[in-house]
């Protein structure tokens, strides 16, 4: 018995070791992955000094919001509107269309496994084959720099990912429920609008929000598509870090601002991020 | 290719889908998924057509002459041109390196999260913002962190005694592995959380079972998780394949693909070739490549995730 007492005693001993080892460890993987979004949030509060300074300063002298302001009165307004305006333009349209499409694909599979395999190519498709085409063929019909070419050209991903991950939603619904609400004599489309859409709502939820973020985040379209016209975020901050990069506090502000929808995304959509980038093969 | 009997199935069930369901309806099915459908063959199947078109023909804007057709010449040409080569190997080195480094370093924290605890959540969610986070961001945030003279990285190098590299700037090895700390910092948390998904997916009577015949942990680990893991290995090789294969804003934000070409990837030439030195016949025949590789790509994707077990676990 006291073999067996001290046996316990020593395997909760060593429980004890590696739990705070594995805290420790835990702790060290979070700073090593928060370190540099933090870094970039400190930079906007800092002087232009305070970047060249050695030892690094880890913490900003003063929380002083010039950095916001200068970053905000010279390009970054510009940027942040036409970020805003054609995120959430994207993000309507996007839904408007994927959504249908996406319900069809999962109940009446048109087309079979060939518009499966066609949708997921083009997810696949590395963006620069589609851009340098479409630059010609935008050129050709006049429309470059222009808000409605980014419109058009930001449905080359979003419809794809949306109509894909929102497949995966609508075919966990249970037909059933649907075959009895027709039974019942409801239409088809109220079937669609009553059953299947609010049932999927988290899927089309998490849909929008990965349309959104694509957007709002997408550099390389933007920087062949866009000019003086329409300049978002991605490209403002670009253009900055290209000018060998004086005003590194201004630099900060913009990025910040540029980061906070992915920051928001992640902490509140965690449960259905892994599902969404690994386009439904994970269902968290 | 399916199994035929899984074919018939599939037919079958449709089959009844119609009749029972959505009989004489069709229309319906069509008219939802004809927008989507139209504005994907105006973004894709149209550059497509431009693409396999120009592929076989000498265009360059920056020569006054007209477009004229040279058949394979284009992709004679790729096959010795030492710069596609050298694009060609930078991305598969950097395939290679990611998803080797991402896969350890993403099953060490996998494994450190596997025993839920309450702050889990949260620590899952703080994980994530590199995934999601603006590219331009990440770029910019690891110039700052990279640079030689003020950035925290070689400062604290320098405080240890080591030695403090140019990184960006300074060669092709340095630049390689800058873009790599980049793109193993952005995707690790989100490879760790797909083996998380799989490690919570193993069933506790496995583990059980090897208790019961008195397995030692490590034994465990090696017999019984890595080989329940591997359809997550594969969905993992299979998505960093098909993402670093594409790989371009870090590129772009960082080294720009030099110094000279030493760090340009397939994208960025691909890029390069066609918006800057506007040779669209040759741009277009390394499209061509690429989409051959990414169709063969999807084609094993859409196989494996039809085909195992990864999309039935919750």
């Amino acid at each position: 018995m006291k073999k067996a007492e001290l046996k316990a005693g020593e395997s909760s001993g060593t429980k004890v070791v590696l739990n705070i080892l594995r805290w420790i460890s835990i702790i060290i993987v979070l700073l090593i992955f928060l370190f540099p979004v933090y870094w970039i949030i400190s930079g906007s509060f800092k002087a232009l000094g305070e970047f060249y300074q050695r030892p690094p300063s880890m913490v900003p002298k003063s929380l002083m919001l010039d950095n916001f302001k200068n970053a905000l009165s010279v390009r970054g307004t510009k940027g942040l509107i036409d970020s805003a305006i054609i995120s959430v333009t994207v993000t309507i349209i996007t839904m408007v269309i994927s959504i249908p499409a996406s319900y069809s694909i999962a109940r009446y599979s048109p087309g079979g496994q060939h518009i499966s395999f066609f949708i997921l190519s083009i997810l696949f498709l590395p963006p620069v084959i589609g851009v340098i085409p479409l630059f010609f063929i935008f050129k050709t019909l006049k429309l470059l720099d222009t808000y409605f070419v980014f419109f058009l050209s930001y449905m080359f991903f979003n419809l794809p990912f949306c109509i894909w991950i929102m497949k995966g939603f609508f075919e966990d619904i249970p037909v059933e429920l649907e075959q009895a609400a027709m039974v019942d004599g409801h239409s088809r489309f109220k079937v669609f609008f009553k059953i299947a859409i609010p049932l999927a709502r988290a899927g089309i939820a998490v849909a929008s929000l990965f349309a959104f973020i694509f957007a709002w985040n997408e550099l390389m379209f933007a920087s062949i598509f866009g000019r003086n016209n329409v300049q978002t975020l991605p490209l403002a901050l670009q253009d900055y870090i290209g000018s060998t990069g004086v005003a590194w506090g201004e630099l900060s502000a913009l990025a910040t601002i540029a980061a906070i929808p992915g920051i928001l995304l992640a902490i509140f959509m965690q449960r259905y991020i892994v599902r969404g980038l690994t386009f439904g093969a994970v269902k968290g | 290719m399916k199994s035929k009997k899984r074919q018939r199935e599939d037919v079958a069930l449709t089959a009844v889908n119609r009749n029972i369901f959505w009989d004489k309806k069709n229309q319906l099915a069509y008219g939802m998924i004809a927008p989507a459908f139209l504005i994907l063959l105006f973004l894709a199947i149209g550059p497509m057509f431009f693409m396999f078109v120009n592929a076989f023909r000498t265009w360059k804007l920056a020569v006054p002459a007209p477009p004229r057709f040279s058949g394979f010449k284009n992709f004679l040409n790729l096959f010795q041109d030492l710069r596609f080569g050298n694009a060609f190997t930078n991305t598969v080195i950097l395939m290679a390196s990611g998803i080797i480094m991402q896969s350890l370093l993403g099953l060490g924290i996998a494994l450190l999260l596997k025993k839920p605890f309450r702050l889990r959540p949260v620590v899952m969610a703080l994980l994530l913002i590199p995934v999601l986070i603006a590219p331009v961001v990440t770029g910019l945030n690891w110039k700052l962190i990279l640079n030689d003279i003020f950035g925290p990285l070689n400062y604290v190098l320098g405080s240890l005694g080591l030695g403090q590299p140019l990184w960006i700037s300074s060669n092709r090895f340095w630049g390689l592995l800058s873009i790599l700390i980049v793109d193993t910092w952005q995707w690790t948390p989100f490879v760790a959380l797909v083996l998380l998904a799989g490690l919570e997916g193993i069933p506790n009577q496995v583990y059980e079972a090897a208790d019961v015949d008195g397995a030692k942990p490590l034994m465990v680990f090696i017999r019984v998780t890595l080989p329940l893991l591997r359809p997550m290995f594969v969905l993992i090789v299979l998505l960093r394949t098909i993402f670093i294969f594409k790989i371009f804003d870090p590129v772009m934000i960082l080294t720009q693909g030099g110094p000279g070409t030493a760090t340009e990837t397939l994208s960025l030439l691909t890029y390069n070739t066609g918006l800057k030195y506007l040779d669209i016949g040759y741009a277009m025949a390394m499209g061509v490549l690429q989409i051959i590789f990414m169709i063969i790509l999807a084609n094993i994707f859409l196989k494996f995730t039809t085909s195992s077990k990864i999309s039935a676990q919750e």
